[in-house]
């Protein structure tokens, strides 16, 4: 931070600015920031009156209004969730069903959406890759490991099989958490990217 | 009278059109400095509304001088 360089009252109006530009996309905001930070510092000498930086500090105005002017007019604010949208929850989170490409398709949507920012889309792609059907896939592996395991017990007799029996109940138990975060985590991406279409 | 605060979200919305170019450089006294520059399609859009606005202009003044809304 360069405020060591600014007024008393100029750092204590940007910090205003800040706190009231939090609804702004980050990049906006920072650049807008940069700029009023950089017109303070040319305006007002560290060493100025406080008279002198209020009347600067007059002349910029409220930083409600600069805020408001910045915000994107209605025709560029992200589209509401639409038909794509759904589209792109429902085959990132079935499409796996579909030979694997619908949830290719539902990337697509994704991606071409303008309701999300690239950090939900990037949730959205990586929780979980496949969605349900991966979790499906990974449960039924992870599952008939477990499984067979079990069956050797069986098969050696009873009595190693209780032997064993500790080791395989924990393990059904990791399972069973595998198992369930597998399941939960891409519902919970989809409503998540549900929620932030707004 | 205008706040001066406003005409930064105002000439960013001109750089995101593409009408104004700008450039950082090293100021010697405080933060880096923005300069802004207009680009070829900026200046069409510039002599473009001129040619509009001379043209509203004296429209406008034909119709005071001529008494129509006197």
């Amino acid at each position: 931070m360069t405020t060591d360089t600014l007024h008393p009252l100029a750092a204590e109006y940007l910090e205003r600015l800040r706190r009231a530009g939090r609804s702004l996309p980050s990049g906006r905001r920072r650049e807008l920031l940069a700029e009023i930070e950089g017109h303070l510092s040319e305006a007002i000498d560290p060493s100025a009156s406080d008279a002198e930086a209020l009347t600067v500090i007059d002349k910029l105005g409220q930083p409600e209004e600069i805020i408001a002017a910045e915000m994107p007019p209605r025709d560029e604010l992200p589209e509401r969730r639409g038909i794509r949208e759904w589209g792109a929850i429902i085959l990132l989170l079935f499409g796996g069903f579909i030979f694997v490409v619908g949830w290719f398709a539902g990337l697509v949507l994704l991606w071409s959406s303008r309701a999300w920012t690239t950090r939900d889309k990037w949730i959205g792609t990586l929780v979980i890759p496949g969605g349900l059907a991966t979790s499906l896939i990974v449960g039924l592996v992870v599952g008939g490991s477990v499984t067979k395991k079990m069956c050797k017990g069986f098969a050696g007799g009873i009595q190693r099989c209780t032997n064993v029996g500790g080791p395989n109940t924990s393990s059904t138990v990791l399972g069973i958490v595998v198992f369930s975060v597998l399941v939960l985590a891409p519902i919970a991406s989809s409503i998540y990217l549900a929620r932030r279409a707004v | 009278m205008t706040t001066e605060g406003t005409l930064y979200p105002l000439l960013g919305r001109l750089r995101r059109e593409g009408a104004v170019d700008t450039a950082w450089r090293e100021s010697p006294s405080g933060p880096p400095r923005r300069y802004y520059r207009l680009t070829p399609d900026g200046q069409a859009a510039l002599d473009g509304f001129l040619i509009e606005w001379t043209r509203f202009r004296d429209s406008v003044d034909a119709l005071l001088g001529n008494g129509v809304l006197r």
